[in-house]
């Protein structure tokens, strides 16, 4: 989960090594290829499909995402902070009588917080998401190789970085041939 | 089956050979057993059997409510064309053919139908404007003739449901599928009307001067609750019985998740009819939570709001008390206890208040309600006294006796999975997201 730093020991202008990209025929080899991968001990490194493939985030070794825990806080507070919010107005600061019912009530309240409650929990979603996949991400790498833009119709890919403290040109690219790569390829950048 | 090279399980794991025979006869000497004491102990109290319908009308509506929420669960199934129910649809079918049973189960509530409803006393029905406008829809034949349509109409469905998914067993005809989807729609509507309409017959009517138009889709979400909690335990009991083996987690989360919707939609809908009723603020319907602030009540209520909706929504909101089977079961008996107490909540305060005791004093025509004071205060009491639980108790008991009986009858036999349903593969391998 390291920021990708371009200009690491090598002098400026040369391009870098980012990594190597291997290609794979289909989900099955590339699920394989993952599996050797991750009991490699292998850490920076990801899989690229045109579609979601069942099953793969399990044998990356992925763990579930923080995201709901951090919307289901926010949503809480939310409803919280609303609630307050509508009891300071209401009720403590400037009371009001409306048709002689009492200045504070869950019931009636209930629905200014739901629906900020579940506005927040929105916005939340949609920008924690942002964060966590680190978006906005003009440029990357990989982007290079005329191989990869396969990717969006029936290429299946894995790329490991180079900054990898198992990475060795070699080894690596010993490993993904024998884990059934169509092709294996260096991405400078 | 062979073709496709699924394993679905031995004989012994599809079909009930030995059990069911053995827990239809436990289960139905049982609830007999349990119902003629319950009727025994009603007759004890000397209250004209009021609490022994009250709670028997209670028991009804509780399994009435597994039942047709299975029948709703199944036509959802065809509707969506889902897959992964498959593997559990037979438990839905089994279920939901059980109008017929709860159809003569209903008879002791028609005999006793003065006891309980006010709506029978004609001098009652007058003494109000609004109540002598409702006698068009509250009066004995015509509920009789509801009753029968809507009772005749779900056991058709139901049977014609289950009839054509096991004749697919026998000759593997994809038609039948179709034809099953394709009633599915109107199917689905009218069993979402009766259920919405039986809750004004069965809850609503027992306090006839009582308006809400939320409550029949209170009654109806509570319905859909019952089957969808019932459904995990079933499975997981059939499954420590060495029956269904393909089921797995991936089903468990998606019923975990069909629970979880149904307890925030029963909340929505509980809410939505509480504020309507609060902000109109009108005498005719905040009787109804009047009755339920009286002494005990309020307790309840405040229990059902928090053990209906927050413990269970906190506690099936992550991913994972949904894909072990051992939370969802727990969570699914939560759900079942609760709503239980739901119809307990909504049927029996208003037996005892609209009691007839209580209408013969005189009526106060703005509000109707008020006169009650210190009589209800005694009489809200009634349907918590030890031996009234006992009888509610025994009622559940002898009625979910004899439904179960009549469920294993008709699971006996018959393979607990729709063997030639083209969709069967599909729902095996089934991923829940």
């Amino acid at each position: 989960m390291t920021t990708y730093n371009p200009s690491m020991d090598t002098p400026a202008g040369e391009p870098v090594l980012y990594g190597l990209l291997a290609e794979f025929h289909d989900p099955q080899s590339l699920m394989n290829a993952a599996n050797i991968l991750r009991k490699n001990g292998y850490y920076c490194w990801d899989c690229y499909s045109p579609f979601p493939v069942h099953g793969l985030d399990k044998v990356m070794g992925q763990r579930n995402s923080i995201l709901p825990v951090v919307v289901f806080v926010v949503a809480t507070l939310s409803c919280i902070g609303m609630l307050a919010l509508a009891w300071y107005c209401n009720a403590y600061n400037y009371p009001i009588v409306v048709s002689g019912k009492p200045y504070w009530g869950l019931g009636p309240h209930m629905f200014l917080a739901f629906p900020v409650t579940v506005l927040a929990s929105v916005i939340t979603t949609f920008y924690a998401t942002f964060i966590f996949c680190k978006l906005p991400l003009f440029r990357h790498p990989l982007f290079t190789s005329e191989r990869f833009q396969r990717v969006t119709d029936d290429g299946f890919f894995i790329a490991i970085e180079a900054r990898d403290a198992k990475f060795d040109i070699k080894v690596t690219t010993e490993l993904l041939n024998t884990a059934g790569a169509l092709a294996v390829e260096e991405v400078r950048d | 089956m062979s073709d496709k090279n699924i394993v679905l399980g031995t004989r012994e794991q599809i079909y009930m050979e030995r059990m069911a025979p053995k827990i239809v006869k436990f289960a139905g000497a049982t609830g007999i057993v349990a119902l003629i004491l319950a009727a025994l102990l009603g007759l004890g109290l000397h209250d004209h059997m009021k609490q022994f319908l009250c709670s028997y009308l209670t028991a009804w509506v509780f399994f009435f409510a597994l039942a047709v929420s299975a029948l709703w669960f199944v036509l959802a199934h065809h509707l969506f064309k889902a897959a992964w129910s498959n593997v559990i649809r037979r438990i839905g079918e089994a279920i939901s053919n059980n109008f017929i049973i709860l159809a003569i189960l209903f008879i002791p509530i028609l005999i006793g139908m003065k006891v309980i409803f006010p709506w029978t006393s004609h001098a009652y029905m007058m003494s109000t404007v609004s109540l002598r406008h409702k006698q068009l829809f509250y009066n004995t034949p015509f509920y009789i003739a509801r009753v029968v349509v809507y009772l005749g109409v779900l056991a058709g469905i139901s049977i014609y449901y289950r009839r054509m998914s096991l004749a697919q067993d026998q000759d593997g005809q994809v038609s039948r599928l179709v034809r099953m989807q394709k009633h599915s729609g109107w199917c689905f509507l009218v069993v979402c009307w009766i259920m919405n309409l039986f809750g004004v017959d069965l809850v609503m009517s027992l306090q006839p001067q009582w308006l809400s138009y939320a409550e029949p889709l209170y009654f109806a979400s509570g319905c859909a609750v019952t089957f969808l909690a019932a459904l995990p335990v079933i499975t997981r009991g059939f499954q420590k019985q060495g029956f269904l083996p393909v089921v797995n987690k991936e089903h468990y989360h998606d019923m975990g998740k069909w629970l979880l919707a149904f307890v925030m939609f029963w909340a929505y809908i509980c809410f939505a009819q509480y504020i309507l009723i609060w902000y109109a603020n009108v005498p005719k319907e905040t009787a109804f939570f009047e009755f339920r602030e009286i002494g005990p009540w309020a307790a309840i209520s405040i229990a059902l709001i928090v053990g209906h909706f927050f413990i269970p929504f906190l506690g099936l909101i992550s991913r994972w008390p949904k894909r072990r089977p051992s939370t969802l079961v727990f969570w699914g008996v939560w759900v079942l206890v609760f709503q239980y107490l739901d119809f307990f909540w909504q049927i029996q305060p208003a037996v005892y208040l609209q009691s007839h005791k209580v209408l013969s004093a005189p009526i106060n025509g703005l509000d109707p309600y008020r006169l009650i004071g210190a009589a209800a205060e005694k009489m809200v009491w009634l349907p918590l006294h030890p031996l009234s639980i006992i009888i509610s108790l025994l009622c559940v008991i002898g009625v979910g006796g004899v439904f179960t009986a009549h469920t294993f009858y008709l699971l006996a036999n018959k393979s607990l999975l729709p063997l030639r349903d083209p969709r069967l593969p599909e729902a095996l391998a089934v991923e829940s997201a």
